[in-house]
C-alpha cells in the first residue's frame, strides 16, 4: 500500500492519472479502515478534474466509506451524485447497476424497505441484461434481504438459495458467507437452531481464513443472536462484545450502534436493567445523529420497558411519550410516503397495461385494412397475412406476459402494503400493553399514597387536634398561652382539610361510592367554592353502574380539563356535561378562557395534561374531539362505546 | 358517672382521647384496648357502659367486635370512631347495631355531646352520616340533575342559529367551530330538552325568547 501511495506522489506532476491511484487506494482500505479510505477517494476526487468516470468513481467511493462509517445521510447524498452524473454521461449499465445497488442497500438499512426493493428489482433486471453472474447472485441476496425485513420468511430463504447456488458457481467464497449468514438468520428465525448453527459455523471458518473483519463483526452479531433466540443471554452478551469491539475498531458507527441495541436487549432478558438503559442511552445518540428513525422508535421502547421493570416510572413516561412522538412519525411520513408510492406504482403498472391493449386494437384495424387490399392480389396478401398474423400472435403473446408480470407486481404490492399494516397493529398493540401497564401502576401509587395520608398522616394529625383541644382546658393556662393553642388548633385543623383534599384529588373513592355522575358532581362544586369562576355540572340518563376502568378515566379526563380551563385558559365559567345515548357514553367540557389558535394547537397537543388524555382515550378507545376559537373559548368532547 | 373503654390501634389517638376527656368530672375511662379481642377481654372483667370503637384495627376489627358486643354485651353501646368517611362503613356498621359515629378529627364539644346522648339511651349521628346513610339509600337510584334545562353558552349560540334556520355548516363557519362539534350540541340539546326533532328546539328557543319573530 504504502508504495502505491508512493506512485500517487510520484506521478502526480506527470501525465498518469493520480485520482485513479487514489481511488485505487480508497477502495484497497475500505474494508478495514474506513476513515482512511474516505480521505483517499476525497483525495481522488479533487485531483479527477472532472474527468466524468473518475469523478464518479470517487463519487462512489466516498459513498461507500460514508457507509461504513455509518453516515448514512452523507453516503445517500454522495451516491446519488454518483448516480446522477453516470445517468447523464450515459455509463456502462455495470456501473449504473453498481450504484443503484448502493442505493438500494442505503435504503435497507434505513428501514425503506420498498425503496430498497425497487432499487434492487432494477438492479436485478440490468445484472440480467448483460449476464452479469456474480451481480445477479448479489443482487439476489439483497433482495432476500428486504423480503426477511418485511417479515417474508419464505420469500427470503427462496431468494437466498437461488443467489447461492449462483455463488457456489462462481466460487466467490466472502460473497457465499454473506448468503450462509444471512440464511442462517432465517433459520433462526424458524426456531432451526441447529441448521442456522451449522451455516454459521461455516461462515465463521471461512472468513477467518479469509481475514475479513468486518464480516467477522457481522457472524459474531448472528451468533449473538442465535444465543439470544435460544434464550442463552449471557453466550449471546459475549458475543455482540465481541462483534461490538470490532465495529468500535472499524469505526462503523451503524454497526456500533446495532450491536448496542442487541446488548440493550440481551441484558434487560438478564434483568440488568442498569446495563440495558445504559447501551440503549448509547446506541440512542447515534440513531438521533444519524436520524434512523426505526431504531430511535425501538431504543425509546427499551428504555421505557426496562424503567418500567427497574421501577422508574417517571422516566418510563417520559420514554414513553418520546417513543409515541418518534412513533407517529415514522408511520405517518414513512408509511404514508410508502403506500402512496407503491400506489403511484400501482397506476402505473395499470396505465401501461392499457397502453398495450390500445396497441393491439391498431394492430387489429391494419389487419382490416390488409383484408381490403387482398381483393387485388390475393395470393400475395394471403402469404402477407400470413407472416403478419404470425409476428402478430408472437407480438399479443408477449404483451400478454408482460401483463401478467405487470399484474405480479402489483399484487406483490398490495401484499407488502397488508404486511406494513400487519407490522403497524402489532406495534401498536404492543404500545398499547405499555401504557396501559404505565397508567395502572400511576393508579396504583396514587392509591397507596392516598391511602397513607388518610390512615396515617390523618390519624396523627387527628391525635394532635384532641391534645390541642384537651392542653386549651388544662389549669393554669394563661390567656396569651390559650390564644397561642388556638391559634394551633386552626392551623391544625387547615392540615386536616387539605390531607383530605390531597387524598381525595389522588384516589376519588366516592366514584365507587356514589357512582361517576356524583364523584364528577363533588369535582365541579369543590372547584366553584373557589368563588373565581363557576363549573357548571349537567347529567343525562347516565347508567348507574358503569365499568371501573371507564369511571376512573372519565373522571380523571375531567379533572385534567377543569384543571387546564382554570388554570391555562382562564376560564370563568366552565359546564361538565355527561351524556349516555346510543351506547355511547359523552363527556363535553366547555369554557369561556382565551382559547387557542390552529397554530398553538400542535405545541398544546404535546403538552403533558392533553398527552395524559390523549392516552386514556385511546387505551378504551374511545374518541376525542377538542374545537378552539382564539378568545371564545373550547369545547372538548370524549366519546366512548360502552 | 359513665364507664368507658379506648379500643384503637394508634396510641396518639388513644391518649389524645384520654387528654380531651380526662377533665370531664362524669366521665371515667376504665380501659384500652388496641384490637377488637382485648375490648372484649375487658367487658368480661368490668361493667362498661360506652365503647369508643376504631374500625380499622388488626386481630378483631371495629365491625366483628360490634357485632359481638351486640350479641353478648347488649347493654354496653358502641360509639364507631374511625377516618373512614366511606359510605358502606357507615352502613354497615349503623347495620350492626352502633348508636354513635364519630370522625376523628371532631371537635371536643361533639366527643363530649355523643358520649351523653348516647348514655342517655339515644343515638347520635350527625349531619354528615345522616348525608351518607341518605347517599347510599339512593345508590339504586340514577341521580338526576336538579337544574334541568340548563344551558351552556355556546349550545345558546347554536339553539338560536338552529331557530334562525342555519345549517349545521353555516352555523360551524358562523360560530368557528367544527361541524362535528355542532352536530354533538345539536344532539346534546335534543336530548336535554327531551326534543324529538329540530321543530321543537325551535320552539323551545320562542319560548325562551332566544330568538324574535319579526312583527310587522
Amino acid at each position: 500500500m504504502a508504495s502505491l501511495l508512493l506512485k500517487a506522489q510520484e506521478t502526480k506532476p506527470t501525465s498518469a492519472n493520480p485520482a485513479d491511484v487514489y481511488c485505487q487506494l480508497a477502495k484497497q482500505t475500505l474494508d478495514n479502515t474506513p476513515g482512511k479510505a474516505l480521505q483517499y477517494a476525497k483525495k481522488g476526487l479533487e485531483l479527477s478534474h472532472s474527468v466524468f468516470s473518475v469523478e464518479t468513481k470517487a463519487l462512489y467511493l466516498i459513498g461507500t466509506a460514508f457507509k461504513r462509517l455509518g453516515n448514512l445521510d452523507s453516503s445517500l447524498f454522495y451516491y446519488n451524485l454518483c448516480h446522477e452524473g453516470r445517468i447523464k454521461h450515459n455509463s456502462s449499465p455495470a456501473l449504473i447497476a453498481e450504484i443503484l445497488n448502493g442505493i438500494g442497500i442505503l435504503h435497507s438499512q434505513r428501514g425503506n424497505m420498498d425503496s430498497a426493493l425497487s432499487f434492487f428489482m432494477r438492479v436485478e433486471k440490468i445484472n440480467e441484461d448483460i449476464g452479469d453472474s456474480a451481480g445477479i447472485g448479489k443482487t439476489l441476496n439483497n433482495i432476500a434481504n428486504v423480503y426477511g425485513a418485511i417479515s417474508k420468511s419464505d420469500k427470503a430463504l427462496e431468494y437466498y438459495k437461488r443467489s447461492q447456488i449462483i455463488k457456489e458457481r462462481l466460487g466467490d467464497e466472502a460473497s457465499l458467507n454473506t448468503n450462509r449468514l444471512n440464511i442462517a438468520t432465517i433459520y433462526i428465525n424458524y426456531n432451526k437452531f441447529d441448521t442456522a448453527q451449522s451455516y454459521l459455523d461455516a461462515a465463521l471458518a471461512s472468513t477467518i481464513k479469509l481475514g475479513l473483519k468486518p464480516d467477522l463483526a457481522y457472524i459474531y452479531n448472528r451468533l449473538g443472536y442465535l444465543n439470544f433466540q435460544k434464550g442463552d443471554y449471557k453466550n449471546s452478551i459475549d458475543f455482540h462484545q465481541k462483534a461490538l469491539d470490532i465495529s468500535l475498531e472499524l469505526g462503523d458507527e451503524f454497526q456500533i450502534a446495532g450491536e448496542q441495541l442487541e446488548l440493550a436487549y440481551a441484558y434487560t432478558e438478564m434483568k440488568d436493567h442498569g446495563l440495558a438503559i445504559k447501551y440503549a442511552k448509547d446506541a440512542l445518540a447515534y440513531a438521533k445523529k444519524q436520524n434512523v428513525v426505526t431504531m430511535t422508535v425501538e431504543l425509546y421502547e427499551i428504555l421505557a420497558n426496562n424503567s418500567v421493570l427497574s421501577n422508574d416510572y417517571k422516566s418510563a413516561y417520559e420514554y414513553i411519550t418520546v417513543h409515541e412522538k418518534y412513533y407517529d412519525k415514522l408511520i405517518n411520513q414513512n408509511t404514508a410516503d410508502k403506500i402512496t408510492e407503491l400506489e403511484q406504482k400501482f397506476e402505473v403498472s395499470k396505465k401501461e397495461k392499457k397502453l398495450n391493449e390500445l396497441n393491439i386494437e391498431k394492430i387489429n384495424r391494419e389487419i382490416e385494412l390488409y383484408k381490403k387490399k387482398a381483393q387485388i392480389n390475393y395470393i400475395l396478401i394471403i402469404s402477407a397475412v400470413i407472416v403478419f398474423l404470425l409476428s402478430f400472435f408472437y407480438y399479443r403473446y408477449s404483451l400478454k406476459q408482460k401483463n401478467l408480470r405487470l399484474q405480479k407486481e402489483a399484487e406483490l404490492n398490495l401484499e407488502r402494503i397488508s404486511a406494513i399494516e400487519e407490522k403497524r397493529i402489532t406495534r401498536e398493540k404492543q404500545q398499547n400493553e405499555l401504557l396501559n401497564v404505565i397508567i395502572n401502576v400511576q393508579e396504583e401509587e396514587r392509591r397507596k399514597i392516598a391511602v397513607d395520608i388518610h390512615d396515617g398522616l390523618g390519624q396523627l394529625l387527628s391525635g394532635i387536634k384532641m391534645k390541642l383541644q384537651s392542653a386549651m382546658n388544662e389549669n393554669g393556662v394563661s390567656e396569651k398561652e390559650k390564644q397561642l393553642l388556638k391559634n394551633l388548633l386552626e392551623l391544625n385543623d387547615d392540615s386536616i382539610t387539605e390531607s383530605k383534599n390531597i387524598a381525595s384529588d389522588l384516589l376519588p373513592y366516592n366514584i365507587k361510592d356514589f357512582g361517576l355522575v356524583t364523584a364528577i358532581k363533588n369535582l365541579c362544586y369543590k372547584n366553584n367554592q373557589l368563588n373565581i369562576s363557576k363549573v357548571n355540572f349537567y347529567s343525562n340518563d347516565v347508567p348507574r353502574k358503569l365499568p371501573g376502568e371507564l369511571e376512573i378515566t372519565i373522571y380523571r379526563i375531567t379533572q385534567e380539563l377543569v384543571n387546564n380551563a382554570l388554570k391555562h385558559a382562564k376560564a370563568t365559567e366552565i359546564f361538565v356535561q355527561l351524556f349516555y345515548r346510543e351506547n355511547k357514553l359523552i363527556l363535553q367540557v366547555e369554557d369561556n378562557g382565551i382559547g387557542y389558535s390552529q397554530s398553538e394547537a400542535e405545541k398544546k397537543a404535546n403538552s403533558m395534561g392533553l398527552k395524559n388524555i390523549n392516552i386514556r382515550v385511546k387505551l378504551l378507545s374511545g374518541h376525542l374531539e377538542i374545537d378552539s376559537v382564539e378568545g371564545q373559548g373550547t369545547t372538548t368532547s370524549v366519546e366512548f362505546s360502552i | 358517672m359513665i364507664k368507658i373503654i379506648i379500643a384503637d390501634d394508634h396510641s396518639i389517638i388513644r391518649d389524645g382521647l384520654k387528654a380531651l376527656l380526662k377533665e370531664e368530672k362524669n366521665i371515667e375511662i376504665i380501659g384500652e384496648a388496641a384490637n377488637g379481642l382485648e375490648v372484649i377481654e375487658i367487658l368480661k372483667k368490668d361493667k362498661t357502659d360506652i365503647v369508643i370503637m376504631d374500625i380499622n384495627m388488626p386481630k378483631c376489627n371495629g365491625l366483628e367486635a360490634t357485632k359481638l358486643i351486640t350479641t353478648n354485651f347488649p347493654e354496653v353501646k358502641v360509639i364507631a370512631l374511625t377516618m373512614n368517611d366511606q359510605s358502606d362503613s357507615v352502613k354497615s356498621m349503623v347495620e350492626a347495631g352502633v348508636w354513635g359515629y364519630l370522625f376523628k378529627d371532631s371537635s371536643k364539644h361533639e366527643f363530649i355531646q355523643a358520649i351523653e346522648t348516647v348514655a342517655e339511651g339515644r343515638k347520635y349521628f350527625n349531619n354528615k352520616v345522616f348525608d351518607m346513610l341518605l347517599m347510599n339509600s339512593e345508590n339504586s337510584k340514577q341521580e338526576e340533575n336538579s337544574e334541568t334545562n340548563i344551558l351552556t353558552i355556546r349550545e345558546k349560540e347554536v339553539l338560536k342559529l338552529i331557530a334562525e334556520e342555519y345549517s349545521s355548516q353555516e352555523i360551524a363557519d358562523k360560530l368557528f367551530l367544527s361541524i362535528k362539534t355542532v352536530n354533538a350540541h345539536r344532539r346534546n340539546l335534543i336530548q336535554k330538552l327531551d326534543a324529538k326533532n329540530t321543530a321543537a328546539l325551535v320552539r323551545y328557543a320562542l319560548k325562551h325568547g332566544l330568538i324574535k319573530l319579526d312583527e310587522k
